[in-house]
């Protein structure tokens, strides 16, 4: 399944349109898919048994709305428990997470419970936090008139998760990095969260990598807001 | 961004557009300062409707006042009569009128269909009070930007330079804003917002053909996408900046050198190339002077000027003007087939100036921005411009992510490990090891990286780095070891501006008793070893003992088996068997009195040949468990182990993380001038440290007791060793030290000097 953009509005399609930098953040239990999450998103692109994450993977991906073009730095942590105390470098001044959890492992959910909790204290007040059930693909349908906990090989329904994100406040998605359901959806949602104004606020102070100060690019100087109103006459 | 994306934008263009065909009636008259009075229809007849009316007058007004006041009368009179020229087809139309603006005080302005920006400039004397000059308005047609320029240039004859001058002037004076939509000069694709058709509406255009002063749009209702200016930016557009530039009026360009008389007779034997070829204009654009970059039809039209007003004959007047095509029409386009003329041609049945009205119609390709098609490519762009990045990003292979050191002892060889880095990006990598989150330093004491920053090259040259990764402890990194912290690091190798990598480092530590804290070391329930092997926990407070047990096994010993010995505390020990001692105090084992003692036993010691291997490479030293590996004191010199004993108290003291007498009371302590207050001093150190102190001086006094010579000088000297571990201070300013380093001795000296004279005064007592 392609994440063929055509979807998206075309108004900010404008080489002068606003973008805007947002650091987002992927968390989640080891093995749960988060870079093959990025991989989709970034590359259209899945591999198998792919090497866990020694260390944090950085990307950059645009996404673009109606009425703005978010561009997205993704830093894609490593989900090892022994890395844990590494995290805050990560989440901190990030505007966006991605919690991920496996569908087919119910411990993985507890994790990304804990994760949300952690940057619900810790982080950016404003992050918006999305949660993301990866996996479905391994997930066997059920039969015609079952119940969807019949559905083989699922650990975490679908409901739960909801009701979970609902009560917590966060953007909730079932996802197969494989297949490519829902990943562009995580992003577009987020992008769309993004509170513009908080952002712009906020630029001076966001550092998009969590070492370096060099990658800000201010794109912001460009493109002012059409005037339509009458032309230059000066009569 | 915004760079990239517009010019693979550009680059891609035809994949997102279509090309349109629009028709554009330009036409120019000078009208001699004339009201309207004749019909215009005719001038202004087209076959087909055209999308566009482009009327250019001159000479609105002739009147000294014109230069002063904003008159618009004469604007709107000859509004009204274009209007009443196009009849009923002029509701079709939408107008845009530009006028003069009192800055400047033209008296040409423009009717012209759709607005999307102005400017103006005047050429006459100063720039500003002549009645010349030029105007302009640039709109944008679909996607496609037109630019129309409509001059009046310098009269006369003989003022061919001034004309050439006048033109120049107004292509570099008259510029445009560059707004948001139109940030690439040369691009004309950049994507607009539609504006709802027809904010005026079609059904009661005439009523806003008077509005004053109102500058509106004249055009074909339907297809018209009009985009006003933004804020104008440093940066400015000028007439050139289209795809289709059309420049009329009266440039006054004459036939040159042919008298009057000829002119009129070429013109009737119909000699139209001769006459053309001494038309100034044309002479001028062959040479490159003037309006070379423009294109003009052919003319078929004569002369259109100078008429007597209200006939069709040549000047009669006293001034007898000589003919001349001073009212012309030319075009200049982007593309080399982007404009045709169909027409062009003089109206001679409008009479009422001395002008002739001329007229051209042109079609013109524009483009149309296919939005879903400009979607995809815009889309694809900033994917490809994200890969781009992405691609662009440094990446690196680490050989290794994680290292065992295996056991790790206090003051062991520093044990080191590689790790190789290799650049497998694209672009230079510059990697540096950064704190972790809140930390200030990018690894633990006990680690050094060697190198802790540095690039490598790309590509061909592909280069790799390796990095030493040093794990060794030292009294500066073994309290918090000795304290139960873990040999546990993790390492951030993070590349700039990419990612990280993680590196871990972990080892077995050896604790020992060396290098803690001495209220730690009053606490421990059994050796530091054992105490760890067992993970036992320190004693209660309450239960902790006076002194460290380790400083006692120390202090017996020597008291023991060394109270005779000669300079205790000044001869250095031997590395390995100081190590032996450390081991035992850590493990609780008893000293192994056949290495530390000269006693009958050396007969079974090993061979000096083996004894040099194991000198020389101390690296086993501290492990004594095998024969073959102890030192001979043959070579070391007798009494080698006491004062092995006596160092590893030296080197134990120095090694504490707070000195006996405490950093804080070290200013105190060594400037202090009497015993008494020496003694108070005592009072203020915490317990622990005021035990071991007047332990250490109890028994430097006992030391001192067994000296038959009773030197003063060896006296000095062990108070000058011992001082200066037991007092330390946080400097390491070399030269204050050495000039504190008698004040210490002298401290120590109100503790072991006094009492001694005090026990020398018993004994003599006792002798007597």
């Amino acid at each position: 399944m392609s994440n063929s953009p055509s979807s998206d509005s075309i108004s900010a399609l404008n080489p002068n349109a606003k973008t805007t930098q947002v650091k987002l953040v992927l968390l989640g239990e080891a093995a749960v898919g988060k870079s093959s999450l990025v991989m989709r998103f970034v590359n259209d692109d899945f591999q198998e048994n792919k090497e866990p994450t020694i260390g944090a993977a950085f990307l950059t991906q645009k996404i673009a709305l109606e009425d703005k073009t978010i561009k997205f730095e993704i830093w894609d942590t490593a989900g090892q428990e022994r890395f844990h105390s590494l995290a805050p470098m990560y989440y901190r001044n990030a505007q966006a997470a991605v919690v991920v959890y496996d569908v087919t492992k119910a411990a993985s959910l507890d994790k990304a419970k804990s994760w949300v909790k952690e940057l619900q204290r810790q982080a950016n007040p404003n992050i918006v936090i999305a949660l993301a059930g990866n996996k479905v693909d391994l997930v066997q349908p059920a039969g015609e008139g079952e119940d969807e906990s019949m559905e083989n090989g699922r650990q975490v329904p679908t409901e739960e998760a909801k009701a979970y994100s609902n009560e917590t406040g966060l953007l909730f998605f079932e996802t197969s990095a494989k297949k490519g359901d829902g990943v562009r959806d995580i992003f577009k949602e987020i992008a769309k969260k993004i509170p513009l104004e908080h952002h712009i606020s906020n630029r001076s102070s966001t550092r998009p990598g969590p070492h370096s100060q060099a990658r800000e690019i201010n794109l912001m100087q460009q493109g002012s807001p059409t005037n339509r109103d009458g032309g230059s006459c000066n009569c | 961004m915004s760079d990239y994306v517009a010019k693979r934008l550009l680059d891609r263009e035809a994949e997102f557009t279509e090309q349109k065909t629009i028709s554009v009636f330009v036409g120019t008259w000078n009208v001699n300062g004339k009201f309207a009075s004749d019909a215009l229809d005719t001038w202004l007849m087209c076959e087909t409707e055209p999308d566009i009316y482009a009327v250019g007058f001159q000479e609105l007004d002739l009147s000294a006042e014109a230069f002063i006041l904003n008159d618009s009368t004469r604007e709107e009179d000859w509004t009204r009569a274009v209007a009443r020229g196009l009849g009923d087809r002029a509701s079709d139309y939408w107008k845009v009128v530009y006028q003069l603006s009192k800055v400047v005080r033209r008296r040409e302005h423009v009717t012209i269909i759709k607005d999307v920006q102005t400017d103006s400039a005047g050429v006459g004397i100063m720039g500003m009070m002549g009645n010349k000059g030029g105007v302009s308005i640039r709109m944008r047609f679909h996607d496609s930007t037109l630019c129309f320029v409509n001059c009046h240039l310098a009269a006369d004859e003989k003022q061919v330079l001034r004309r050439n001058q006048d033109y120049l002037e107004i292509c570099r004076r008259i510029t445009f804003p560059i707004n948001a939509t139109f940030s690439v000069p040369s691009s004309p694709i950049s994507p607009i917002t539609p504006i709802p058709t027809s904010p005026i509406s079609a059904t009661a255009p005439q009523s806003n053909w008077f509005q004053n002063n109102i500058p509106s749009a004249m055009t074909n209702i339907g297809g018209m996408i009009g985009v006003s200016g933004g804020p104008p930016s440093d940066k400015a557009l000028t007439i050139f900046d289209a795809d289709h530039l059309i420049w009329m009026g009266d440039l006054n360009y004459r036939i040159d050198a042919l008298p009057l008389e000829e002119i009129k007779e070429l013109w009737d034997n119909k000699e139209l190339d001769v006459l053309l070829q001494f038309d100034q204009l044309n002479i001028q654009r062959r040479n490159k002077w003037a309006f070379d970059e423009f294109e003009e039809g052919r003319i078929t039209f004569p002369p259109t000027y100078k008429y007597d007003i209200r006939t069709n004959n040549w000047d009669s007047s006293d001034k007898k003007r000589a003919p001349a095509w001073t009212d012309r029409i030319l075009w200049r386009s982007k593309e080399s087939d982007g404009i045709k003329q169909l027409a062009y041609r003089s109206h001679m049945d409008i009479a009422q100036s001395d002008h002739k009205p001329v007229s051209a119609i042109f079609t013109m390709k524009v483009k149309k921005i296919l939005p879903y098609k400009y979607k995809d490519v815009y889309l694809s762009i900033v994917r490809e411009l994200d890969r781009f990045e992405n691609d662009n990003m440094p990446d690196a292979k680490v050989s290794c992510s994680v290292f065992d050191y295996g056991e790790i002892k206090y003051l062991g060889d520093p044990q080191t490990k590689t790790v190789t880095v290799e650049n497998t990006g694209q672009v230079i990598l510059k990697f540096k090891f950064v704190p972790k989150f809140d930390e200030r330093h990018i690894c633990k004491p006990w680690v050094i990286i060697e190198p802790s920053h540095g690039f490598i090259l790309p590509g061909l040259w592909s280069e790799s780095e390796t990095i030493k990764l040093t794990v060794a402890v030292d009294n500066i990194s073994a309290p918090a070891l000795n304290a139960g912290e873990k040999i546990e690091d993790i390492l951030i190798l993070h590349l700039e501006n990419g990612k990280d990598f993680f590196i871990s480092i972990h080892g077995k530590y050896v604790p020992t008793c060396f290098a803690n804290n001495l209220e730690r070391l009053v606490r421990l329930p059994k050796p530091i070893k054992v105490m760890h092997d067992e993970n036992l926990s320190l004693l209660p407070i309450e239960h902790q003992i006076s002194v460290p047990k380790e400083i006692w096994r120390i202090l017996d010993f020597i008291g023991q088996h060394g109270l005779n010995v000669n300079d205790l505390f000044t001869v250095t020990g031997d590395q390995s068997l100081i190590n032996h001692i450390r081991e035992c105090l850590d493990t609780g084992e008893e000293f192994d009195l056949s290495l530390l003692l000269d006693d009958k036993q050396e007969e079974s010691l090993p061979t000096p040949l083996e004894d040099e291997t194991t000198v020389k490479h101390n690296k086993h030293a501290t492990d004594l468990s095998t024969l073959s590996e102890k030192p001979s004191r043959d070579t070391l010199g007798s009494n080698i182990g006491i004062h092995s004993m006596a160092d590893a108290l030296i080197r134990f003291l120095e090694s504490l993380p707070e000195p006996v007498i405490p950093f804080h009371l070290y200013d105190q302590c060594i400037n202090i001038k009497s015993r008494p207050a020496a003694h108070e001093v005592l009072e203020l150190i915490p317990s622990v440290h005021a035990n071991v102190f007047i332990y250490i001086t109890s028994f430097l006094r006992e030391v001192i007791n067994h000296d038959k010579q009773k030197d003063t000088s060896r006296i000095e000297t062990l108070a000058f060793v011992l001082g200066s571990v037991m007092l330390r201070s946080k400097t390491s300013d070399r030269v204050l030290m050495e000039s504190h380093a008698q004040k210490k001795k002298e401290f120590l000296l109100y503790f072991i000097l006094n009492d001694l004279e005090d026990e020398f005064e018993d004994n003599f007592a006792d002798d007597l």
